[in-house]
Parts: C-alpha cells; sequence; structure tokens
C-alpha cells in the first residue's frame, strides 16, 4: 500500500512541485486542497497518511487547519511548507500539532528525507 | 529538477497574484486600515516569493520578500497606510511584473534595473517605517547583488554556527562540563537502560534553513517523552536565542533505543550526544542517508479542459465560416432553379448547421469586458495622484461579454475618457468643495447590453463642457460655418469636440480642455461599428454614450441599388424602408426635408453622399414612388434615397483594410453568393461627412 499524501498549497505551482517529488513508488497523492478550509475537508475526506501544508493559505491558514485537523485526529502527520522568514510560524505551526516542516525553496531528497522520518515516527 | 517546465505556470500564476495584489492596494488606500485587504496583499507577495524562490529568480524573490515584510509592518499596525506606502506597494508591483514579463520572454532573463526596484522600496521603508530587528530584508542596505548566499533573516541575527565543531565532546570530556553553570545537579539512575534521566546534546548543520525552527521541533519531539529542561528553553528559542547547541536533561519512562529513534529522526542535527546522567558519554553520528531521491521520470502531463489557442486560429475559424456562408449563398442562387424541396432542405440544414458553427466560434471569441476594465481602477488612481485629484471610479457590468476583437480596440478610446474626465472633468478637491460638490469626484463605466448591442456609459460628475463654447471654437477654428452652427442641437455641437483639429494637445487648458484625442476616441468606437453619443450639463459633468456590437462580423445588411451599383446597408442602422411620393418632398434653406408620418425630416440622396454620378435620371418607379431608408440616428432620425431594394443578406462583414479604413462611411466590404465584393455602408457616417463638406 502507497503512502497516501494530501497536498495543501494555494499555489498551484507548488502543488504540482510537490506532486512531483511525491512521484515515487511508495507514495501516492491522493488529493489537493488550495485553500485551509478545503484542507480540513479534504483531510477529513481522504484520511491520508500524510499532508504537506502551506502556511499562508487563503480563508484558512495552514496553522489554523492543523489545529482543526489535529482535533479530528491527534496522530496526524502534517508537514508544514514554509517559506524563509517564517520561523515563528513554523514553531506556532509545530505547537499546533504539525509534525514537521520543510522551507521553500526545497530540495525534493530532502522533503522525501524528512516525509520518511516522519512517517516512521510512532 | 528541471524548472523549465513550470515557468508557464509560474508566469501565469504571478500575473494573478499581481493583479490581484493591484486590486487589494487600490482597496486598500480607500481603506487604509482593512486588515484583511493587508493580509491579502501580505499573500500575493509571499506566494510570489516562493515561486520564485523554486524558480530560482531571485531578484523577484527579493523584491517579493521585501515587499512582504512592508506589509508585514503594515499589518501589525506599525505604520500607518498612506498614499505614498501605495505608491511603493505600486511600484514594487510593477517591477515585480517586468521581471516575470521577462521571465516570459527570455530564456535567461538577466532581470535588468532590479537593483534600482529592490532599492527605491528599500531606501523608502528604511525612510519611512519603524525600525524593526527582524525584517531584516527590509532593513539591510544592500541590494540583491549584494545579499551573501545565506539567507539575509541568517545573516542579520549573526549566527555563527561555526564554533561548535571544535565543540564535538570527546568521550573523555565529562559532558556539561562548565557549559552550564546554572544546570541543576544531576540525579543518578545508572542501573537502567529502561526509564530515568538523560543528558543530551544536539549540534545542529550550520546550513540547516530555519534553524530555529528546527531546534524548537528537536526540543519538542524530546519533550514528548518525558520531563525536558533544555538550554536554551523553548521559549529562548521561539524569541530567536539559538546558536546552534541544545543542552537538555531528559527524564522519562522510554528506553534508549526510543530516545536514540526520536534523535535520529530530527533534521538538521549534525552529530547528538546522549548519555544516562552521570554514566559514560556516547556520542552518536546519525547514520547518512543515502540521496534516495532519483530525477523522476518527466510528468506525464494531465490533460488540460481548457487549452489555449491563438488569436489567430480563431479569426481563421471566423474567416472559414464567413467563406461557408459565403458559398451556401452561391448554392441557393444555383438551386433557384431547380425548385427541388429536398435540395431546399438540405440548403436549410446546411445554413442551420453554419449558423452553430458560427455562435459558438463567437461564443469562444467572447471575453469579459472585465479584461480591459480590470486595469481602469489602478488607471484612474494612478492619473488622480499625479494630477493631484480624488477620485472614485465606479464599474459595472464587467461581466458583460465581447468579441476580443472589439474588446482589442476599445482599450485606448476608453483611457482616452477616463484620462479626459480626470485631467479635464473632474475639480481639485478644495475647488469641489467650494461648489458644494463631495470633495471627491466620481466617474462611473456602466455596461449593459440592449438587444445585441452593448451599451456602455461613461460618466464623471466634474465641470461639464458648454456647447456655447464648443461652438464658437469650431467656428474660429474653421471647422463648421456660422450659419450651420446655428442650426446644430445641443449634441451635436457636443459633437464637436470630436472633429480633428477641434483641439490639440497644446490647448489643454482650454475651458475644460476636451476634445484631446476624442477624434480617435469616435472614429476608433465606429470603426468596430459602433456610435458614440455625449451629453453634458454644465457644472454637472458629461455622459458619455457608447453603443457597441457585442460580435463582429456577421449582420443583416439590406442591399440597396443606386446608379447600377450595389451597396450595403447594415438592418440594425435602419428603422425602416419607406416609399415616398415625390410630392412630399420640400426644399428647405438646410436642404431637402420630406414629410413622413407627420414628421419632416432631413432627406438626402445616396448618389449625392457617395458622390456618385452616371447621369442618369432618377429611376422613378412608374407609380412615381421613391424608394428610401429610414436611418435610425437618435431621436434625430434622417430619410435616404436609393434607386431601389435589392433585398436583405446575412452578411459576413470584413474590416477594411488600409488605405481603404480611411474612407468615411464605409463600415466594411461583404462578398455576396455570386463571389462580387459589396461595400457595407456606414450610413450616419456618410451624411455627417457631407453636412460638414
Amino acid at each position: 500500500m502507497p503512502i497516501r499524501v494530501l497536498i495543501a498549497d494555494d499555489a498551484v505551482f507548488m502543488r504540482n512541485m510537490i506532486k512531483e517529488v511525491f512521484k515515487q513508488p511508495e507514495f501516492e497523492v491522493v488529493g489537493e486542497a488550495s485553500n485551509g478550509i478545503e484542507a480540513v475537508d479534504r483531510y477529513k475526506e481522504l484520511k491520508p497518511d500524510i499532508t504537506t501544508m502551506d502556511i499562508v493559505m487563503p480563508h484558512k491558514s495552514g496553522i489554523e487547519s492543523v489545529r482543526e485537523i489535529v482535533k479530528i485526529n491527534k496522530d496526524a502527520k502534517i508537514i508544514m511548507c514554509s517559506a524563509l522568514g517564517q520561523e515563528s510560524l513554523v514553531m506556532e505551526a509545530i505547537e499546533a500539532g504539525a509534525a514537521d516542516f520543510i522551507v521553500k525553496p526545497f530540495k525534493p531528497e530532502k522533503v522525501l528525507e524528512i516525509v520518511r522520518k516522519v512517517i516512521n515516527m510512532e | 529538477m528541471d524548472l523549465s517546465k513550470y515557468k508557464s505556470l509560474f508566469i501565469s500564476e504571478s500575473r494573478e497574484h499581481l493583479e490581484e495584489m493591484t486590486n487589494n492596494l487600490l482597496v486598500l488606500e480607500a481603506n487604509p486600515s482593512d486588515n484583511s485587504v493587508m493580509d491579502e496583499i501580505f499573500r500575493h507577495a509571499h506566494s510570489i516569493k516562493g515561486m520564485a524562490a523554486s524558480m530560482e529568480y531571485d531578484p523577484i524573490e527579493v523584491l517579493s520578500h521585501t515587499m512582504e515584510d512592508v506589509m508585514d509592518i503594515f499589518r501589525k499596525g506599525l505604520a500607518p497606510i498612506t498614499p505614498e506606502a501605495i505608491d511603493e506597494l505600486l511600484a514594487g508591483r510593477d517591477s515585480i511584473s517586468v521581471m516575470v514579463d521577462e521571465v516570459e520572454r527570455a530564456d535567461k532573463p538577466r532581470f535588468k534595473g532590479h537593483k534600482k526596484a529592490i532599492d527605491r522600496i528599500k531606501i523608502w521603508g528604511r525612510k519611512n517605517l519603524p525600525d524593526i530587528g527582524d525584517k531584516p530584508s527590509f532593513k539591510t542596505s544592500a541590494s540583491f547583488d549584494d545579499v551573501p548566499e545565506t539567507p539575509p533573516e541568517t545573516v542579520a541575527e549573526e549566527t555563527d554556527f561555526g564554533g561548535f565543531d571544535g565543540e564535538v565532546v570527546s568521550p573523555e570530556t565529562p559532558a556539561g562540563d562548565g557549559a552550564m553553570p546554572d544546570w541543576p545537579d544531576y540525579h543518578l539512575n545508572p542501573q537502567t537502560q529502561k526509564g530515568g534521566k538523560w543528558f543530551i546534546k544536539l549540534g545542529f548543520e550550520g546550513e540547516t534553513e530555519a534553524p530555529a525552527a528546527r531546534a524548537f521541533l528537536a526540543v519538542k519531539r524530546m519533550e514528548a517523552l518525558g520531563a525536558l529542561t533544555s538550554e536554551p528553553t523553548i521559549e529562548q528559542i521561539r524569541s530567536g536565542k539559538f546558536e546552534g547547541v541544545i543542552k537538555a536533561e531528559l527524564e522519562t519512562n522510554s528506553d534508549i533505543s526510543k530516545i536514540r529513534e526520536v534523535l535520529d529522526g530530527l533534521t538538521g542535527v549534525k552529530s547528538y550526544q546522549l548519555e544516562p546522567v552521570g554514566a559514560s558519554i556516547e556520542v552518536e553520528e546519525p547514520p547518512v542517508q543515502p540521496a534516495q531521491f532519483e530525477s523522476p521520470e518527466p510528468a506525464t502531463a494531465e490533460l488540460a479542459r481548457t487549452v489555449k489557442v491563438e488569436t489567430r486560429a480563431l479569426d481563421a475559424f471566423v474567416n472559414a465560416v464567413g467563406e461557408l456562408l459565403t458559398v451556401k449563398s452561391g448554392l441557393r442562387d444555383i438551386s433557384r432553379p431547380f425548385d427541388s424541396p429536398e435540395l431546399n432542405i438540405t440548403l436549410d440544414r446546411l445554413e442551420a448547421l453554419i449558423h452553430d458553427l458560427h455562435s459558438q466560434i463567437m461564443d469562444v471569441r467572447m471575453m469579459p469586458l472585465e479584461t480591459i476594465t480590470s486595469r481602469f481602477p489602478r488607471t484612474v488612481r494612478d492619473l488622480a495622484r499625479t494630477a493631484a485629484k480624488e477620485i472614485d471610479l465606479l464599474i459595472t457590468g464587467q461581466d458583460i461579454e465581447l468579441d476580443r476583437a472589439i474588446l482589442e480596440r476599445l482599450n485606448d478610446p476608453f483611457l482616452h475618457l477616463l484620462r479626459n474626465s480626470v485631467d479635464h472633468g473632474i475639480e481639485f478637491p478644495d475647488e469641489r468643495e467650494k461648489l458644494r460638490k463631495p470633495r471627491k469626484g466620481k466617474i462611473t463605466v456602466e455596461a449593459s447590453r440592449e438587444k445585441d448591442m452593448i451599451v456602455i456609459v461613461v460618466t464623471d460628475d466634474g465641470k461639464g463642457i458648454d456647447a456655447e463654447v464648443i461652438k464658437e471654437t469650431a467656428i474660429a477654428r474653421g471647422l463648421v460655418d456660422a450659419e450651420n452652427a446655428e442650426h446644430m442641437s445641443v449634441e451635436e455641437s457636443l459633437m464637436l469636440i470630436c472633429m480633428p483639429g477641434f483641439s490639440t494637445s497644446e490647448q489643454v487648458s482650454f475651458i475644460s480642455g476636451r476634445g484631446v484625442g476624442m477624434d480617435v476616441v469616435k472614429s476608433t468606437i465606429e470603426s468596430i461599428g459602433g456610435t458614440m453619443r455625449i451629453s453634458s450639463t454644465l457644472g454637472k459633468g458629461i455622459v458619455t454614450t457608447l453603443h457597441l456590437p457585442r460580435t463582429v462580423s456577421i449582420l443583416s445588411v439590406l442591399l440597396v441599388n443606386v446608379c447600377n451599383q450595389i451597396f450595403a446597408v447594415p438592418i440594425g442602422k435602419l428603422l425602416k424602408t419607406v416609399e415616398i411620393r415625390a410630392k412630399d418632398i420640400k426644399e428647405s434653406q438646410r436642404g431637402h426635408m420630406v414629410l413622413l408620418d407627420e414628421d419632416s425630416l432631413p432627406l438626402y440622396d445616396l448618389k449625392e453622399l457617395l458622390g456618385i454620378e452616371n447621369g442618369e435620371k432618377p429611376a422613378n418607379k412608374d407609380n412615381g414612388m421613391l424608394s428610401a431608408l429610414v436611418v435610425d440616428h437618435g431621436n434625430r432620425p434622417f430619410v435616404v434615397k436609393v434607386d431601389s431594394f435589392m433585398g436583405q443578406e446575412e452578411a459576413f462583414i470584413r474590416p477594411l483594410g488600409r488605405p481603404l479604413s480611411k474612407i468615411e462611411g464605409l463600415a466594411g466590404i461583404m462578398t455576396r453568393g455570386d463571389g462580387k465584393p459589396v461595400f457595407v455602408l456606414d450610413i450616419s457616417n456618410l451624411r455627417s461627412g457631407s453636412a460638414q463638406s
């Protein structure tokens, strides 16, 4: 069974890039969300093994979405996608329950390394 | 990763953000305390930054990052939004836009001028915004080229990871020796590997992105194992006090393998030290992860639901449909002698199909008015700023769709109209107050549908124009003679400003100064088959009404014969066709008038309007009746005499090329079923041409 991935990012550009990173036999991108509200909805519906979550999104921020998803499933594995200069937001997201984070512009190998570590976490 | 395939997506998505950013900036200027709009602008800058960074377009990244930081200062309420701030942000936005254009144009964009753009907003920020320590991208005076490879955050915080290398604790060195003076005494529990107290020291990689967040995550993960005291503490890390090393004491029930698992799972940790408190030291190097990422196969693109089509292709489709219509008419002519019902039914079917095809192609060519009006708020804002005026712009009906060929031609006329209103129509704020008008002027652009035409009304509430002054000026310039001018209605007088030579740019200060480029506006509107009318109340403003066709090209026309030549007149311009009696024609000092339904209407002869003469007497019919067209011309219809009517046709109308397009009164050319070309007349313009001559 491949690891099921949900990608939440308001930029199609970013979603496509992240999707390409997950073009690996072990992963399957099962859904995408373009804002925070959608991210929570898609999470409920798809129950993905891992969710990548942009921090800055319209309607509902990534951090707020993490809070809501963690309420639904406290073991949800969410990886924040942050940009340089967002450290305090990343910390807030971790506090909210995010498992890890990646920093844009990201290197595919780095993303996979972090994702694999998070997957292997208990 | 091959970035080139993301280029077009980068361009289109960046442009969306840029456009939204303009709109939001204008909204923000009007509502300077609207936090949600500030957030929006921040988000647009942020999204562009993220994409640019991924595409390695560093100047775009740096500029959008700076704008993001500026917005952050505003949304935290640390500085007020001023028109100057909006100027700077708009300028920054424009520079990004230029750079995105260059990305589209060039394989290897050089982003000429980016330094200036980045410096501009930074210099402005340093002068006008409060100095905030955590906004180094904006604080640093360096422009892009001077920014070292490390991200500006790291530079400004002067984080130095270098010291750690020499500090890796050798097994002989007692842990924590002298390093942590306030460190509490260790409660040793040496007999067990499971549970108890552990000393942990983490050394982080110097190149880690977001090092503080990495440290934060590390502490959080360790905290999940049990009771943790760390130096720096989580709060210290949060406030930026992190120097590349974390020392911690953990009291936990988890066994060593579990602790190792957590420590191994940390990213950015170069080495760690784990030992039971008081026992010997263990230095662990995390296993080096082999690069598992392999460049994936080029992604098979998902089949998109929309495709881009060259507009040229669309034009070609329209032309092809036009030809089809012509061929169909030809078939119709040929079929007539056979009088075959089957043939007629087949032809009807063919005709229906061609019409279907035509309307579908026309739909594809339709674009919302918004395509051009979306830029107006920015234009008016900039013009108003330059002219030191305060103006609100209201646009309605932006979702109304027109053929793209028409839209393309509309942009310039609209800009002329808006510019005239801003520069010459709307008064200065103080002046308006004296006149008991609101300080802020108002320009509206209202679009609506009226039958198969689109009506766009542009109004302003400025000083308006005086028909009498216009007339005098026109007479003085020799554009109209005094006698003609006397009989002109107010509307006709106002239209004089659209005559070439009425006003030139040197004379902008004249009365309202209007007329600049109005001749161009009028002729452009007419070239796309539209009409323009102007009305004005002195002191109250001006109303310009445009009637525009929604689509180009296929029109119902009436074919008329004059001097054995055939011309076509668009049915839409006609009220009706009439037969008039010669005795109903009266001579007056203004020319011929004809009595129709108790109205006396001006009568013209198409032959004279066209200047055709072949010496033949007007082909009076046997009963002495003359054929004539009643032309729709607002509330002043007029009558045009022709020799005879040839019937109605659906014609595909092609615009005339140069130099024929210069001839007044010709709207285009059509081809009849027999392949012969026929001029399509712009009949209302023909008359005005003759009236002026």
